[in-house]
């Protein structure tokens, strides 16, 4: 027989026993259509980590902290060390310097680093308003992304905004905003006399997260600003790692080590980002083990109604082989009735899956995910679906073998004479 | 038909037994035959005797289990499983008592099935089996579903399915067996007719005495053996 043949007979073949063949597919479904779900809440959930972290920070960056403070070995006093003492936002958390600094960029992958300082400025002043800001310093190559606009010039006085600053500055939108001048007003710790305004131009704003982060200027600005507040002399726990690319998971590793050997610790942007993914990872696996369960019995399912398919056809079978059907066109036959059971619930539970999902993300963004995730909480990879759907029919495949054996080794001779 | 034709399949001392041990029956005692081009054939015998087994034997549904079998000098038993089904495929017609037509497909898909299986493609195996419906005389059943028949019309449309591939040879276990003695006078008929006219090789199991006479020969089976 030609292929075409196989499908479309393998087609009229199911549609002979129909209740049984929909509540075969249907086992099928229940299995795929769990776990496109799960796939899509992954997919959503990833991409809205990512979203909420690049808001924050980069995939090139590694915050170094001294090993021994309490960030890395809570619950512990450090002892004294010359040269490092407390940083009074941060608990016992040693303080670094020049020194450290200099020791980290020697680190593989390092290509600079930077104290990681806050700047608490007075105010932020826009047309007639104030308002409280916190700054953050951006790092070169640092791949935080606005959702308008674009990130500052390293060499310019540019500032990327979180958010909710749209609003307050009464604009409907970033784009309003972009190439506008905000005053930053500062103050001088020592001297409250001291004070001073920086005038900066926005360029761009950051992704609507559920904490609002600190805007971001260009790092060397930054420093300039901190060495005004603290007479050159800044505290700071952390040194900000930046590395030429971000890091695969053995290069992070690497890295994590060589700093651990000279007595630092290192939160990577991946430690992050599984941190947030753990408790997410933990429903995943339980809902994929439940999609296992249900395609393991689905399988059970298409042998059984294989099996009977064999049986109840058995005349049939002896006299194609009369006809001069083979032993394997009677086998792919059989199989092809398994695949189609198989693709039949791939398709169904993927499409019921994406049709759910298309709800679910209308109630849920609109809802209780609000600000969160902006367009979609379930993301349906081609790809992946694809996969789900080759799964099931290979799982059709693998279960259709024993019935189409059992229908290929029968003796025609036999079987023509079955009533 | 002239006897100096030549000999189309040769069988010589079939042997066929059944089961094992305490259990086996030898259904076959050594049976020779040879039949000839333009040949038609009778095999007669009681209920048991084992004309099916021959049959089938000759056919190649089934392998003795000594004896040879050799189809213009080729032998059956040199072939393997896909030969031998592709050897039935084009060079063997069968018509069963029973009839055999799939009660799910139409009158003319089930005489299309034969081609299917050859791998032939739609338009030329819709031609074949549209002509092999008109020697039968069911052109205007086409599109019946096949249960939808009269017993004489669903041998007819058996008989289309076991000429759709143009076989040299016939084989007929009991074809008027399930019909009235009308009916089974036209299959007759049509039967002799393909042998006379188109040359086809007819073996045929019956105990229809009015078939038998038709057929150039005869053979009476009893117990397993040729009388
Ligand atoms: N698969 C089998 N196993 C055991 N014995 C068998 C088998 N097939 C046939 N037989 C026996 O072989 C003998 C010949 O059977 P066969 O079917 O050839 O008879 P037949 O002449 O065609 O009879 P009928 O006219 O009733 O169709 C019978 O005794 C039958 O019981
Ligand atoms: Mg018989």
């Amino acid at each position: 027989m030609k292929p075409v043949d196989y499908i479309t007979t393998a087609q009229t073949n199911l549609g002979r026993s129909k209740a049984r063949t929909i509540l075969t597919v249907f086992a099928i479904v229940i299995g795929t259509f769990t776990l496109a779900m799960t796939t899509a809440f992954g997919q959503g959930v990833q991409q809205i980590i990512n979203l909420q972290l690049q808001a924050y920070t980069s995939p090139n960056l590694v915050f170094v902290t001294v090993a021994s403070g309490s960030q890395s070995t809570p619950g512990t006093i450090p002892p004294y060390q010359p040269g490092r003492q407390t940083t009074g936002g941060e608990g016992h958390q040693p303080s670094m310097n020049q020194h450290d600094i200099d020791v980290i960029k020697t680190m593989p992958y390092v290509s600079a680093a930077y104290p990681n300082l806050r700047v608490s400025a007075d105010y932020i002043q826009y047309g007639a308003g104030k308002y409280l800001i916190s700054l953050a310093g951006l790092y070169p190559g640092s791949q935080v992304s606005p959702v308008s606009g674009s990130l500052p010039d390293q060499n310019s006085s540019g500032i990327i905004l979180p958010y909710p600053y749209i609003q307050t500055f009464g604009a409907s939108s970033g784009e309003e905003l972009l190439g506008k001048t905000v005053t930053v007003h500062l103050t001088n710790q020592a001297d409250p006399n001291k004070q001073e305004d920086v005038k900066m131009a926005i360029t761009g704003f950051l992704a609507d997260t559920v904490h609002t982060p600190d805007a971001f200027i260009p790092v060397n600005n930054l420093t300039t600003l901190a060495d005004f507040q603290s007479n050159n002399k800044p505290v700071y726990s952390e040194v900000a790692a930046v590395t030429s690319q971000p890091l695969s998971t053995g290069q992070d590793q690497a890295l994590k080590n060589a700093l651990s050997a000279h007595g630092y610790s290192g939160l990577s942007y991946l430690d992050t980002q599984n941190n947030f993914r753990r408790p997410l990872q933990i429903v995943k696996y339980g809902l994929s083990g439940f999609a296992g369960v249900a395609l393991l019995a689905a399988a059970i399912g298409i042998v059984n109604t294989l099996l009977m398919a064999v049986f109840e056809r058995t005349q049939e079978i002896g006299l194609l082989k009369a006809l001069g059907m083979r032993r394997r066109g009677i086998f792919t036959l059989f199989i092809a009735e398994a695949l189609a059971i198989g693709f039949w619930g791939g398709v169904i539970g993927v499409g019921l899956a994406v049709i759910f999902g298309r709800v679910a993300n209308n109630i849920l963004v609109h809802g209780i995910f609000r600000g969160v995730a902006d367009t979609h909480l379930l993301v349906f990879p081609i790809a992946y679906m694809a996969a789900i759907i080759g799964g099931a029919m290979l799982l059709g495949v693998i279960a259709g073998t024993l019935p189409a054996l059992r229908a290929s080794r029968l003796d025609p001779i036999e079987a023509l004479r079955r009533e | 038909m002239p006897d100096q034709a030549e000999v189309f399949l040769e069988a010589q001392s079939l042997h066929k037994t059944y089961g094992r041990g305490a259990a086996a029956f030898e259904a076959l005692k050594g049976v020779s035959l040879s039949i000839k081009e333009g040949d038609s054939l009778a095999i007669l015998g009681k209920s048991g005797s084992g004309k099916s087994t021959l049959m089938h034997l000759l056919a190649g549904l089934d392998q003795p289990t000594t004896g040879s079998i050799c189809y213009q000098g080729e032998s059956l038993s040199n072939m393997n499983e896909g030969q031998l089904s592709e050897f039935r495929n084009h060079n063997v017609g069968f018509i069963f008592q029973q009839f055999f037509l799939q009660p799910t497909l139409t009158v003319l898909e089930n005489v299309i099935l034969p081609l299917k299986i050859a791998g032939e493609s739609g338009e030329y195996r819709e031609k074949q089996a549209k002509d092999a419906l008109s020697k039968v005389g069911l052109s205007d059943k086409v599109k019946n579903r096949a249960t939808d028949l009269s017993g004489g019309q669903k041998q007819r449309v058996a008989i289309a399915r076991a000429l759709v591939g143009n076989p040299k040879i016939l084989f007929a276990d009991e074809p008027t067996g399930n019909l009235d003695t009308e009916t089974a006078s036209e299959v007759i008929e049509l039967l002799q007719s393909l042998n006379h006219q188109a040359g086809i090789i007819l073996v045929v199991v019956t105990h229809d005495p009015d078939l038998a006479k038709q057929c150039r020969r005869q053979i009476h089976i009893k117990d397993g053996t040729v009388q």
